[in-house]
């Protein structure tokens, strides 16, 4: 049976190490969930591959909350993503609880 | 049911007070979580914070600092990098929170 794989990212400079293990855990039939929270909401205004990591991945979600404290606009939901995924800590929780494997970038 | 245990590791000053919240958002999703403040000093905790901490805490979660300071001034529990690497032990996850 696949993993699952949770990614947590408080790092706004490690989205291309988000993509890379995205890509190879998905390459190895892995489910991937990817939760960014704190400054890490800035990828998916910042980053042109946001929207591919979205497809990619089984689960992307960002920290509402954060994305606010951030300077973003609560109701502007960055492309790729629907507004559900624009959500709460619980995703980390989530991901925690529910995956058999975490890494925080 | 067997329920996690969460370590949060606060390096970078401007990571601490989300990093915090997120420990409290654990503790809200039914897991023992903790914090711990390293190495750096900041500012005193104002009222919402000390709120934020008084609900981590209700949930039997805790903030810990390194710093004689950050325990003096917003009354986190004292911990030493000897005592943090046994509690580590305990814990299911631990998260370096924004390492910059």
């Amino acid at each position: 049976m696949a993993k699952s794989l949770g990614i947590f990212v408080t790092n706004p400079d490690n989205f291309r190490h988000v993509m890379g293990i995205t890509k190879a855990a998905k390459a190895k039939g892995s489910k991937v969930k990817v939760f960014f929270t704190w400054t890490g909401t800035h990828c998916a205004k910042k980053e042109a591959e946001f929207p591919a990591l979205c497809k990619l991945a089984d689960d992307v979600s960002i920290c509402l909350d954060s994305y606010g404290k951030q300077g973003y606009d609560r109701n502007d939901v960055p492309a790729g993503l629907e507004p559900s995924k624009m959500a709460t800590q619980a995703q980390h929780g989530a991901i925690i609880e529910d995956y058999d494997c975490y890494i925080s970038l | 049911m067997e329920y996690k245990k969460v370590c949060f590791m606060y390096r970078n000053k401007d990571y601490t007070m989300d990093g915090i919240r997120s420990a409290l958002g654990l503790a809200v999703e039914n897991m023992y979580a903790y914090g711990v403040v390293l190495d750096n000093e900041i500012p005193a905790l104002d009222e919402n914070q000390q709120e934020s901490i008084e609900m981590l805490r209700d949930m039997e979660g805790e903030v810990y600092s390194t710093v004689q300071a950050n325990v003096d001034k917003s009354g986190f529990e004292a911990i030493t990098i000897e005592e943090l690497g046994e509690k580590l032990r305990e814990m299911t996850n631990i998260v370096p929170y924004g390492i910059k």
